[in-house]
């Protein structure tokens, strides 16, 4: 073969190379969005069950709902020495979502409660940032599975040692009660 | 916390984007934030002070409408700059697909971003042509937030991803207090606002519904407040009605309250294009009862006539007979006054700059980490040091402080 072959060749090969390692690297940047973005949820659901203990020990409101509440909480924190998240740690916090929605129902006032205005907000912001930072994680974990799943990224093993991103699910509404607040 | 927001479209043109910027800076400023804005502008005397400048600006359309937005090689290193020196938290984009300082920035920066989507149609050709190249750069952007449920449709439509729903404000105050222009009847006025050149605003169904109410109240006059050509608009309407029509032309945004004010019934005849009412919430934040179109972003606002009064969309006898019928009724109007007034107050921007800050609170990297230049998209930066990524890898770093 003529040299000029070869050295078209090796350039096919070069950007091929160049092309692969771009796509690596935005599967990286994708992989450490999620971590972030997992890392983030976590904070954002140990402040949820820091602030729901307050309203627990809420003397106004009332007591079943609160215990239930509590009981939620509970269970959500003791979870944390557990590295693995299972099934059941989402469902935990599903519970606490549910137990606050009975508290905050569609009846609930904030202007009742003059006194426990800056806690009630606090809640209110709690609970839209765990919804956000839930939508945020898994809009992260859905884009990092998309590339994965493209045969060029499984057949080179682009995504190295990175394991599969997982989505998450429990219930993150807002409770009614709160969406002004 | 330190914020950058960038704004893709001039600055001293005025447009819902600008604003929504402007109201959304000042509200964070008043609660203590520190705030920077990139913005093109062609008169950079009348920036404000915690805004710079971007550039000069060339008039495209887009979405309907014409946006004067930026695009060239000097507005990189402006940009950088700009980066370099606010050593921000947050930053937050506005409108990331539009060819302005705000893609530019998501280019040139990592670390917590942020972007709002106001556009809300039916296809962006060019967007959906130039997908391949603007997605790894939209993946960069840890937070997306939607103007309405119809703005997060058009981003999933053409981006896929997952935002979230947070409404546009108005300041309420800058409305409540208007006082009535002179020489307008409360009982007798009917008011337009928006571009009386752009058809999707709709006034073409307005003046075409207008001979019958006119006929049915014979002293009420039709003010129609926004830039456009006026003989044009007289052009399609019976002559013998002219003298009851009035034209304010462009009005700055205290003018704008009062016009608002004036009105008996304020009409939003829109056809479509409009991601959020929030000309509907001005108008109610001033008291004054709301007669539009059932565009869905309507319909959510007046949640589907509860607090204003819907017809259908481009149909100028449902229109007729909707205003006829409001005119005509008092206690209706007096009832809307109110209800529009408490639907106002719960979009407030002191309400929902709070939202935007839970959006900021939920992203502000776990490892405390702020906005910085990213040089990992060029070959300098592969090769060097800056252009790698940490992997510290911070489990659970809030449990264990």
């Amino acid at each position: 073969m003529e040299t000029s072959n070869w050295v078209a060749i090796a350039i096919g090969l070069l950007l091929f190379a160049l092309y692969l390692s771009n796509v690596a690297g935005r599967l990286d940047r994708l992989h450490l969005k999620v971590e972030n973005a997992r890392n983030a949820l976590d904070r954002q659901l140990a402040l949820r069950s820091a602030i729901c203990s307050d309203i627990a020990g809420l003397d106004l409101l009332d007591a079943k709902l609160r215990n239930r509440l509590a009981n939620a909480i509970h269970a959500s924190i003791s979870e944390e020495s557990l590295d693995i998240h299972t099934k059941n740690e989402w469902d935990i916090e599903s519970e606490v979502t549910k137990s606050l929605c009975e508290l905050f129902d569609k009846d609930f006032d904030i202007t009742k409660y003059p006194n426990q205005k800056n806690l009630i907000q606090e809640t209110a912001g709690a609970t839209r940032r765990v919804q956000y930072a839930l939508t945020f994680y898994n809009d992260a974990a859905r884009s990092a599975i998309k590339v994965r799943r493209r045969w060029l990224v499984r057949s080179f093993r682009l995504f190295g040692r990175a394991s599969m991103p997982v989505l998450i699910d429990f219930d993150d509404q807002i409770p009614q009660g709160l969406e002004f607040c | 916390m330190r914020i950058g927001i960038v704004c893709p479209y001039d600055w001293s043109v005025p447009g819902g984007v600008k604003q929504h910027i402007q109201d959304l800076t000042e509200s964070l400023m008043e609660l203590g934030h520190y705030v920077n804005v990139l913005t093109p502008t062609s008169d950079e005397e009348s920036l404000p002070s915690y805004a710079t400048n971007a550039g000069s600006t060339i008039a495209l359309p887009y979405n309907g409408s014409i946006a004067r937005i930026k695009f060239d090689p000097a507005a990189f290193t402006r940009t950088r700059n700009w980066l370099r020196l606010g050593n921000f938290d947050i930053l937050h984009l506005h409108e990331p697909n539009s060819p302005s300082p705000s893609i530019i920035a998501a280019w040139s920066a990592r670390g917590p971003i942020v972007a709002t989507h106001h556009t809300s149609n039916e296809t962006m050709y060019a967007v959906k042509n130039m997908q391949f190249l603007l997605q790894p750069m939209m993946e960069k952007v840890i937070a997306r937030i939607a103007v309405s449920e119809e703005a997060k449709k058009t981003m999933v439509d053409h981006f896929g991803g997952d935002a979230v729903v947070i409404p546009n404000g108005v300041r309420v105050k800058n409305f409540s207090n208007a006082q009535m222009l002179p020489g307008f009847d409360k009982e007798q006025t009917v008011v337009f606002v928006g571009r009386l050149d752009e058809p999707r605003k709709g006034v073409q169904v307005l003046l075409e519904a207008m001979p019958a109410v006119f006929e049915k109240y014979p002293a009420l006059k039709l003010l129609l407040v926004g830039p456009g050509d006026v003989d044009e608009i007289l052009k399609s309407i019976d002559a013998k009605f002219h003298s009851r029509i009035q034209f304010k032309g462009f009005v700055d945004s205290d003018v704008k309250a009062s016009c608002y004010a004036s009105g008996t019934v304020y009409v939003a005849p829109n056809l479509g294009g409009e991601s959020f009412g929030i000309v509907l919430l001005e108008a109610m934040a001033t008291g004054t009862p709301v007669l539009a179109s059932d565009l869905p972003a309507f319909k959510r606002v007046l949640e589907d006539g509860k607090y204003g009064k819907l017809f259908k969309t481009n149909n100028a006898t449902d229109l007729a007979n909707s205003l006829i019928e409001l005119l005509g009724n008092k206690s209706e109007r007096e009832h809307l006054r109110v209800e529009g007034r408490i639907r106002a107050e719960q979009f407030d921007w002191s309400v929902i700059v709070r939202q935007i800050l839970d959006v900021y609170e939920s992203v502000k990297s776990v490892e405390g980490r702020n906005v910085r230049e990213d040089f990992r998209g060029q070959l300098y930066g592969r090769l060097t040091k800056t252009g790698r990524l940490d992997r510290r890898r911070v489990k659970n770093s809030f449990l264990t402080e």
